[in-house]
């Protein structure tokens, strides 16, 4: 084995996301997975990784061995993974370890899943809300909307964060989400709206909330060169369940994050994109704050002021996040390294913001459980 | 004996005998981990301490009181029997003792409130209930 120093990402491939009625998970993830393939001009038999993210439409013990059989592939290394919403994140952060040490030259990323037409809502809710302890959390009647409503609750207090100041991301990310064809909801909200909808768990409402949808993404990484290298990556996991987690403060984001920095040699002042995480408005609140992109309780005056408008500073989640472009499961989370990929490529069309040279995709599972940072910077920048 | 499943043989609160006993978890006393080498309490079972990765515990009784640090009260329940009972409070209480626990919290209760733990009967089952402290 012939270790390289760097990785990149040769090339992205997203379904439609939203209804996707009569595709199984199978179907989604091929579709992404041979796009992506396509895009790459990496040969079939060229490809000697593949990793798959779990789907919870079809939870199969073997999704990476399944997939690559699927596709034709006869990768070396194969590696399903289960890290709730920062799996795709954490995929990607493995796929430059097998690069860098020598162990694959081309890995294959891919996730996707029916869950909007594949299974009733209850059930994808009941599944989600397992993250919870199951001897003093779930028989409360917790679900995911209910333990970050508690997050949101716990935060407002300590920061003195409003609603209004969380409806303004749902508000941008529907309005992103509008420009891209293949987000689950494109129709315009205002404040208002967001307010005015009806309370899942307070103080989060409908319109904080991200939708549950269909659609899959893939993604290829290389030792040889590409658009997007990958500088750095960095993980945090300090609690599971929401009641070991001890400071809303402190989550494991900035951990995560300073470990990535540290990785690509970086002091963090280069950014000028952002694909964070954004389940539910407190989601990507919090982070951003966590990660130092705003003061406590002022992203949204930051918001305002226009750094993450497509002219900003900070453009954020340009595809519209899973706030708006959707939500299905581990590929909405690979949806914000997808768009920083064509951002950085100078490949997002109407939502291009520019010349873009360094992003930080950032995910969290659970109940901002895992933790994974990703630095990726423009090869042509 | 390390373990803190909550299982303990107090009577149900409330519960009639003649309704069917689905789910038969006695919610009080609240029982925590207590590690036995640096006295750091646990609500969640661990296997090992967070603080210093001792591995021995002594189960403790919680006095039950502690400060709200989060409420939300939730509309949209997770199945059938939950939404028989929407909408309902949940809470992360900071026990005195220094662990989070999640339960439901009564209507009056704020944010930052001092509460003591009680249990309340909704249907076949026993929820822990905190409530403000006189």
């Amino acid at each position: 084995m012939k270790s390289t120093p760097h990785a990149y990402v040769l090339s992205v491939a997203n379904t439609s996301f939203g209804k996707q009625p009569g595709r199984s998970a199978i179907d989604l993830i091929t579709s992404a997975a041979t796009e992506a393939l396509r895009n790459s001009g990496v040969a079939h038999d060229a490809v000697d990784g593949v990793l798959c993210g779990y789907a919870t439409t079809f939870p199969h013990l073997m999704l990476a061995t399944y997939m690559a059989e699927k596709l034709g592939l006869k990768p070396s290394y194969a590696h399903g993974m289960q890290m709730g919403g920062a799996t795709g994140a954490g995929m990607i952060m493995l796929a430059r370890m097998l690069v860098q040490s020598g162990r694959c030259r081309n890995v294959l990323v891919m996730a996707g899943e029916n869950r909007l037409t594949g299974q009733a809502v209850d059930t994808s809710i009941q599944t989600l809300a397992q993250v919870g302890d199951a001897a003093t959390e779930l028989p409360n009647g917790g679900s995911v909307p209910a333990y970050y409503a508690l997050l949101a609750s716990a935060y407002m207090h300590r920061t003195g964060l409003k609603r209004e100041d969380l409806a303004e991301f749902s508000v941008l990310m529907r309005s992103y989400a509008s420009r891209h064809a293949d987000a689950h909801l494109k129709e315009v909200i205002s404040v208002d709206d967001v307010l005015a909808s009806k309370p899942v768990a307070t103080p989060l409402h409908l319109l904080d909330c991200c939708p549950i949808s269909d659609g899959a993404v893939a993604v290829l990484i290389s030792a040889d060169e590409g658009p997007v290298r990958i500088a750095g990556t960095g993980q945090a996991h300090q609690h599971q369940h929401l009641s070991a987690m001890n400071d809303v403060l402190d989550t494991g984001a900035a951990s995560a994050f300073g470990r990535a920095l540290q990785d690509a040699e970086m002091k963090g002042d280069e950014f000028d994109y952002l694909g964070i995480y954004d389940s539910f408005t407190i989601t990507l609140v919090i982070l951003l704050e966590e990660l130092g992109f705003a003061p406590r309780g002022q992203a949204a005056q930051l918001l305002r002021s226009g750094a993450f408008n497509l002219d900003g500073d900070l453009p954020l989640n340009t595809h519209g996040g899973l706030l708006s472009f959707g939500h299905s499961g581990v590929a909405g989370g690979m949806a914000h390294f997808v768009e920083a990929w064509r951002q950085l490529a100078g490949q997002a069309g109407d939502r291009q913001a520019g010349r873009r040279r360094c992003a930080l995709v950032h995910a969290d599972g659970g109940v901002l459980s895992s933790h994974v940072s990703l630095i990726l910077k423009g090869e042509n920048a | 004996m390390t373990t803190t499943s909550g299982k303990s043989s107090v009577p149900q609160v409330g519960a009639s005998s003649t309704e069917t006993q689905v789910e038969q978890v006695s919610r009080l006393p609240i029982m925590l981990s207590r590690c036995k080498a640096c006295g750091s309490h646990a609500s969640l079972a661990p296997a090992a301490c967070s603080h210093c990765g001792g591995q021995l515990f002594e189960s403790v009784t919680a006095s039950g009181h502690g400060t709200v640090s989060a409420l939300s009260e939730v509309w949209r329940a997770p199945d059938a029997f939950w939404r028989e009972h929407v909408p309902y409070t949940l809470t992360l209480v900071r026990l005195e003792e220094g662990p989070t626990l999640m339960g439901h919290a009564a209507k009056d209760v704020a944010v930052g409130d001092t509460v003591s733990a009680s249990t309340q009967t909704l249907g076949d089952r026993q929820v822990l209930m905190f409530q403000r402290r006189p």
